[in-house]
Parts: structure tokens; sequence; C-alpha cells
């Protein structure tokens, strides 16, 4: 007769209070336990590590690694989602793989606006769309919903995509879809601490992008305070970008060609966006990055130029 | 680390393993359904721990392996000798190592 071996039996030894009794064993090390990391870092020199964003004069200023979660916040209508677009085309053209769950945007309607940023112009015809379809395939995945989203379905969406399909960037869009409403002060940092803990733990970078408060006007540029909601938001964060659109520039533009004037340097001259990094935890610049807006094929350019960049070869 | 969060769970919920492995592992730990140290239990094993070439030894938390029997295993003899000393701080009830050449019971020490 054989014995059987239980797997699972019930304990009654005070496993929670041996937990935290044993909490300063494993939390408490002595500095030469991270002697390896530490060598691993200066043989690294001091060169930034991780996705760059589609513009060569922020490479050395502002990356998106692994276990990490960035903030992209700023005023309705001031290119967020527009921006981050180009930029996960750009991670994805990088090599690491992009999931998109826009709660504000159809799936198709993301697709419409990235045809347009890789196609460089306007009115992108079939061969286009072939083109981006090909390239995309394996590259970049959206998560299908529109509307609000439990947090714990879009917990497991990330573990999915983490785990199954290998994803490196997964954009959200946007915080107040996932959470009950502005004053759910507990849900939002409640939220925002799983997507750090996920993060983390499954070596991806969230994008999590958030609105800012009303301010007085739209040429106000917000900082990380206007964030809406607690500010614990972006305490918890690893970066903060804030997108800023220049309205006044576009005002003047347009008074200009209506009186049939020229649009002179100075204005000429002008950054069409901002983008203010507010947070940088790992990193040690924190600045502003001037970007000029190309609006037949939806992108934003590192100079004024305004050429815009074949987003496929962004490598 | 992989496997230590489910068994976390297991013994906070108040129930004991009779056996877990802890594995050193030359490689990184899989993330695959049926091969994730995370999993083993949902599949009627037993639990499993798996460490990863590049953890810090120092910093692995074995506190869900307090009192239970640690079948400890891998190929690299200083890294099982540097985790079994690691685990002994963690009051398992009984260790059994091995990595293919020798074998090591606490129970006959």
């Amino acid at each position: 007769m054989s014995t059987v071996v239980p797997l699972i039996t019930p304990d009654s030894f005070d496993y929670r209070a041996w937990m935290a009794e044993n909490e300063p064993r494993i939390k408490v090390q002595g500095a030469e336990t991270w002697e390896d990391d530490l060598l691993a870092a200066v043989r690294g020199g001091n060169e930034p590590v991780g996705a760059r964003l589609p513009w060569a004069k922020t490479h050395d200023r502002i990356r998106f690694r692994g276990g990490e979660v960035t903030l992209w916040m700023g005023i309705n209508g001031h290119g967020k989602s527009q921006i981050l677009g180009q930029a996960a085309l750009g991670f994805a053209a990088q090599g690491e793989r992009v999931c998109v769950a826009s709660f504000e945007m159809r799936p198709v309607s993301t697709l419409k606006r990235m045809l347009r940023q890789v196609a460089m112009n306007d009115r992108p015809g079939e061969p286009a769309v072939r083109r981006l379809m090909q390239w995309a395939k394996g590259r970049f995945w959206l998560y299908d919903q529109l509307g609000t989203v439990k947090p714990e379905m879009l917990y497991a969406v990330i573990r999915y995509c983490a785990d199954k399909l290998k994803i490196k960037h997964i954009v959200i869009d946007s915080l107040m879809k996932c959470v009950r409403g502005e004053d759910d002060y507990n849900g939002q940092k409640d939220f925002v601490d799983s997507l750090c803990t996920l993060a983390r733990d499954h070596d991806v970078h969230i994008h999590l992008v958030h609105h800012v408060r009303k301010g007085e006007n739209e040429e106000k540029i917000p900082g990380k305070f206007d964030a809406k909601g607690t500010g614990a938001v972006s305490d918890q964060v690893d970066q903060v970008i804030t997108c800023w659109r220049n309205k006044r520039k576009e005002r003047t533009v347009e008074k200009l060609l209506r009186q049939g004037h020229e649009i002179d340097m100075e204005t000429r001259d002008q950054a069409d966006e901002l983008l203010i990094v507010d947070k940088n935890r790992h990193g040690e610049w924190e600045g502003t990055i001037s970007l000029w807006y190309h609006p037949q094929s939806l992108q934003y350019t590192g100079d004024k130029r305004c050429i815009p960049l074949d987003m496929l070869g962004t490598a | 680390m992989r496997g230590h969060e489910t068994l976390s769970r297991l013994r906070m919920g108040g129930y004991k393993p009779a056996m877990v492995w802890l594995t050193a592992l030359d490689g990184p730990c899989s993330r695959a359904t049926f091969l994730d140290a995370e999993n083993t239990l949902a599949w009627g094993n037993f639990p499993e721990i798996h460490v990863e070439p590049d953890d810090r030894i120092a910093a692995l938390d074995f506190r869900p392996l307090v009192g239970t029997t640690v079948l400890l295993q891998g190929t690299d003899r200083d890294r099982l000798r540097a985790i079994f000393k690691h685990l002994r701080q963690f009051a398992p009830a009984r260790v059994i190592t091995s990595d293919g050449t020798f074998f090591h019971d606490t129970e006959a020490e």
C-alpha cells in the first residue's frame, strides 16, 4: 500500500506574525549586497538606457525602461495622445513591442492617425495601409475597449501583454477612464500603485495618460502639481511629462495669414509644442523639449524645419 | 525569483505545503503558463520557487519557506551553498540539497 503525501495541510503557525517579525531580515541589507549592481552600473558608464523618443535631441535626456511608469499629462487637445502615438511608433521601430489601450478612441481611429504619421502626409492610400499593417504585425497591439474599464480587467490585460505577447510598452489612455471619478482619490492612488507594481514585476514600461485641472487659460503651462485628482498619482510614477500646445503661436499665425502678411521669423521659430519633463526619477535631466508640428502628417518634429520623420525607419 | 508570491499567499491563508522545490536556475525564470513557478500549485504539483542567476541571494525573501521541507537543487555548487546559507536564516524544517553530484540532508547533520 502506498503512502499518500498531501500537497497542502492546514497550519496553525502564525505566518503573518512571522512575516512581520522577519521583515527587517529581508529589507535591511548591508550596502555590499548591491556591489555587483553598482559595478555593472559603473562599467556601463553614464550612458542612458531604455527606449528612445523619436527626436534625436531627447536621446541623452529621457528614456523609457522596463519596470517604470511615465505619466503623460496635459490639457485637453494639447496633443498628449498624438505625441504618445508617435512615440509608440518609435518604440515599436526600435524592436520594443507596444500595446495601446485607448478608452477614448476606437482602434481604427488610433490606426488612422498612426497611418498619417507613418505615411508622412494627409492622404495616405492603400499601399500605405498595407505597408503599415505588414510592419505592425508582431510589433503593435491594440486593446479594443471604449469607455470605462475596471482596473482588474486592465491588470489582466497588462499581465497577458507582458507574459504572452512579450510587450514592453503599454499605453493607457487615460487614467480617468479606469477609476470611478475625479474625487476617487483612494481609487486613483491604488490604481497607480498597482500599475507601478505590475510594471516592476513584469518589466514593462507603462505610459499613463492623464488630464490636468482647468487652469486660468491654456497659455499657462501646467506643472506636475496641476494633475487632476490626487497628488499621489505624480508622486508614485517614475517620470512625468507635460504636453503643452503653443496656442498663442497658432493664433498669431492665423491672424497674420488672415491679414495677408507673411509669418515673421520670430513667430516661426517658436515651438508648436513643449514636452516638459517635470520628474525623471532615474535620470538627471529635467527640462523642456521644443517640438514643431507638421499638420499633414500629424507628426511632431525636433526642429523648426518641420520635416516629418520616417517613423518605420526610426531606430 | 518566481513562485514565492503564490506560496506566501498560501501561507497567509493558513496552509503549509509538505515540500517545496527551490531551484537555482542557470537562466531566466520562465513565465510560460505551464513552466511558471507561480503556477505549479494551480496544476496540482508541489510549489516551486525559481531563483535566477541575476538574483541577489542576500535579498531573496524565503520567509514562505519557514517550517517546510525544501528540496534545493541547481548546477552551480557555489551558488547552492550561498542559497543554502541564506535559506537557513528562515528556519525551514529540513533542507535536502543536490546538484546531481552530491546530496546533503540537514536531517542527517
